[in-house]
Order: structure tokens, then sequence, then C-alpha cells
């Protein structure tokens, strides 16, 4: 043997000793060195003495295969000194930094246990517990369509709504058999008790998969039933639901000016729809303003008054004011805008003092042979 | 038979005895029982035999410093000791013909 591999020898007996030390570490320092001092010797004599490691390579030192474990080792030193096998302290001490953490963590629970809200806390979660096991198990379930979905290819017989509601037997069948399993388990039955660990494995997946699972299910609904890898989703521009009011070229409007077939400006004329519903461009009562093209402030508009003293929207042009004329501080708490505005409503600006008159009506704005009758300016009047 | 249960009844008288002929080491002390024919004793349960030893006062202990390596401890009778070993020879030359009785009636019978 050669000085390095001599040092080899070396390093591998400290080594080998050293692990021994700490296998002893539960007893006092000075009763692990006593049991100990002169092992290195000892070790080295030993390994002298036995057959030679193949080649003189210091990493074919290997004393474990001559002295059988560290662990091994010092239990059977332990057991021949007389000092106790298996002692309350036999299990390796915890680090100290750790063992400061778990203390600090039972003095905070103590001191949490004691408050009055505690117990009946405890009490009202533990009568609650069947409500997780059903949880438990949907989680389970829901979990398991994921994989499914995931692999939907293979499985397509079985593919899962993706809103958590089983959709067919086959799903029911699996959730109602996780549900009994969760259960039984839940109630210490069907080996619960022999697998406690398993048990609790179970829960703690069931908890860490809880926020997955719920924000799979939530995120699922906007995608609907189908499944497939790629997804063309139409992201709609505007609201989706077509608003009450009037819309030109998706613009809502807010006032319609009405001319007679001789291009001349009407005011008062009430229009319907094909339904006979007034058309209203506002839907609000007149509570909002509205910015008019060409007109620096914004507007509000107040509504006509049937003879029946009923308020119409469908009176075009609605008659307003700007709207820092109305007293919007409403000191009598109306409901009718009209009664806020300080003068008399008057008719917005007009797009067109004049508009061009309909081939085959007469100037004076009576009707023309092939057209219907017009509504006048004079047969309704404006307020 | 397993001998080395026998063994675990035995070894101490069988360590006095090898240290009261001449002082050892821990692995001297267990070539020493394997040359005499305990070729199953193991290492640790020697040194824990001799620390044992040692702290009832049975043994006294030095150490010798070595040019190229550890330290060596190196164990020695002293009259407890001695005392020690007369008692459990006696006891075991009793046991033995007791044994030896008993086993060899058997046989004949």
């Amino acid at each position: 043997m050669n000085g390095t591999s001599q040092a080899g020898v070396r390093e591998a007996v400290g080594r080998y000793a050293a692990e021994v030390r700490r296998e002893l570490g539960d007893l006092p320092p000075d009763q692990v060195d006593d049991l100990t001092d002169g092992l290195e010797a000892d070790l080295a004599d030993a390994l002298a003495d036995g057959p030679q490691p193949v080649g003189d390579d210091a990493a074919t030192v290997d004393l474990a295969v001559r002295f059988g474990t560290p662990g091994a080792y010092a239990e059977e030193l332990r057991a021949a000194a007389g000092v106790p096998v298996g002692s309350p302290h036999r299990a390796k001490p915890w680090p100290e930094r750790v063992q400061r953490m778990r203390a600090a963590a039972g003095r905070a629970t103590s001191v949490v246990r004691r408050q009055p809200w505690v117990e009946p806390v405890v009490r009202a979660a533990s009568e609650l517990r069947p409500l997780w096991w059903l949880a438990r198990a949907w989680i389970g379930y829901q979990a398991l369509m994921w994989l499914v979905i995931q692999w939907d290819a293979l499985v397509w017989q079985i593919r899962p709504e993706r809103d958590g509601v089983p959709g067919n037997p086959v799903q029911w069948a699996i959730l109602l058999g996780l549900v009994v399993v969760s259960v039984q388990w839940g109630r210490g039955r069907w080996g619960a008790g022999q697998l406690t660990r398993l048990s609790r494995g179970v829960t703690v997946v069931a908890l860490v998969l809880l926020v997955p699972v719920v924000w799979f299910t939530y995120e699922s609904r906007f995608y609907g039933p189908e499944v497939s890898d790629v997804r063309y989703v139409e992201v709609p521009v505007g609201p989706a639901q077509p608003e009450a009011g009037v819309w030109v070229d998706g613009m809502q409007v807010s006032n319609l000016f009405l001319y007679d077939a001789a291009g001349k400006p009407l005011t008062g004329v009430q229009v319907f729809d094909d339904r006979g519903r007034p058309v209203r461009t506002t839907t609000d009562d007149g509570w909002s303003s509205w910015s008019l093209p060409g007109v620096e402030e914004p507007w509000a508009f107040v509504a006509a008054t049937d003879e029946d003293g009923r308020r119409r929207w469908n009176v075009y042009p609605l008659q307003g004011a700007p709207y820092e004329e109305f007293d919007w501080s409403n000191p009598t708490g109306t409901r009718d805008t009209s009664e806020l505005l300080e003068g008399e409503p008057r008719t917005p600006p007009l797009p067109f003092a004049q508009a061009p008159a309909v081939v085959g009506a007469d100037q004076d704005g009576s009707p023309g042979q092939g057209g219907s009758p017009a509504p006048s300016a004079e047969a309704t009047a404006a307020p | 038979m397993d001998t080395t249960q026998l063994l675990k009844g035995v070894l101490d008288v069988a360590v006095l005895a090898v240290v009261a002929e001449e002082d050892g080491y821990g692995y001297d002390v267990v070539r020493r029982l394997r040359a005499a024919g305990l070729a199953e004793v193991g290492d640790a349960s020697v040194y824990g035999t001799l620390r044992r030893l040692y702290s009832q006062g049975a043994l006294t202990s030095y150490v010798v410093p070595s040019d190229e390596g550890p330290h060596r401890k190196y164990y020695g009778i002293n009259a407890q000791g001695r005392a020690m070993l007369a008692a459990q020879r006696k006891d075991w030359r009793e046991f033995a013909g007791t044994m030896t009785r008993l086993l060899d009636g058997e046989a004949a019978a």
C-alpha cells in the first residue's frame, strides 16, 4: 500500500468513525467520546488485517462492506457497552433551529387554543366534515375529468361536460363512487384506520387540488363544452346584447329630426315601430346628458306630454336644454326632469335647416300623389 | 447452534481473560479472541465490552500515540478485574460442567 492509499484509508476511516459518532448523537458527548475513543486506530488495524481492497484506489475503500453500516456498528457498540438501545432519545434529534421553531409553533397553537371562540369554531368545523367529504369526492371527480379531457382522444366516450356537473350516467357513476369512498373514509371505514397515511395523503392532495380544480371549473364555463386543442373564441367588440335606444351605424343617437316631403323640418312628430311600440332614443327618463354634434355643452331632454297627461318620449325632435340649465340638486325630489328646468324646453340645433325635397312632393308641404299622408307641424302642436 | 448467542453471555470473561494475559488495544483484543477460536466475535461488540468493563472499574486504560496514524487506547486488567475474572471463571466451569453432564447424559440415554 503506498502513501496515497494510506491517506485514502485514513480518510475513509475518519468518515466512518464520524458517522458512528453521529449515530450515537443522542448520548452525552463525554459518553460518545468514551465509547469511540481509539475507534479510528481499531478500524484502521482491522482493515489492514482483513482482505485488502481490490486495487489501491482510495475510492474502493468502503468500510460499510467490511463492518456493516455505521448505524449497525453503533448499535453493536452501544449494546456491548450496556448503553440502552431504543431509549426515548434514540430518535435522531432535530437540528436546534427546527426545535426552536417547533417550540414556538407549539406555544402559538396553545395561545390560540385558549381563545374563547376556538372551541365553537372547531366544533362547527367538525360538524361540517360531511360537507368536506362531498367536496373531496367532487374535487377528485373534477381532477379525474380534467385528466380525461387531456386524453379525450383516447376515452372520448366519457368526455365530460366541463361545468363540474356530470352529463351522463357514466360520469354520475364515477362521481357517486367517489362520494361513497370519500364518505366511508371520512367515517373511518374501509381501511381508513389502517391506511391513516393514505387517507391523510388523499386529503392533503384534495386540499392542494382545491384551488386549481375550482379555477379550472370556473374557467371552462367560458369555453363551453367544446373540447378541442384549437379554439376560436369570438371576442365581441361592443356589447353583446343590443341595448335599448336607437342606433345608427353602431352609434347611439340622441334625437331624431324629421322633415316633410318638401324638406321642411317638422316638430312634435310621434314615431312608432312596426309593432306599435314608441320609438325612444332615451330610456332613462331624461336623467343623462347627451353631447350633440357641433354643440359644446351637453344637453338633457324632457318628455312631451299627451292629452291624457302621460309623458311621451317618442315625440321628435326631443325638446330639451343645455344640461347646466337644469337644477340637478332636485329639491322637490321629482322624477320628471322637465320640472327641474328653469325655462322652457327648446328644440336642439337641427342638422339641416332644410332637407332636400322628395321627388313628387309639392313645395308647400302637401302630400304628393303616390305618398301617404305626411304628418304636419300644425297637426300636432309642440308644447 | 447460533454461537453468537452463546458468545454474548461469555464475552465479558473472554475479554477479561485475553486482557489479563497481556495489555491490548481494541482490535488487538479482537484479533486474539479470533485467534483463540472465537471467529464470529464482532469488532464493535468487543470494543463496547472493553468500554463497559473499564467503566465498571475492572480495567485500566491508557493511550499510546502512534507515529503513523491515530492513537491507540490500550486496556489492562487491575485487581478488581482479576477478581471478576476469577469469579466468572469459576462460574463458567460449574456451568460448563453442568451442561456437559446434562448433554452427555442425554446422549447416553
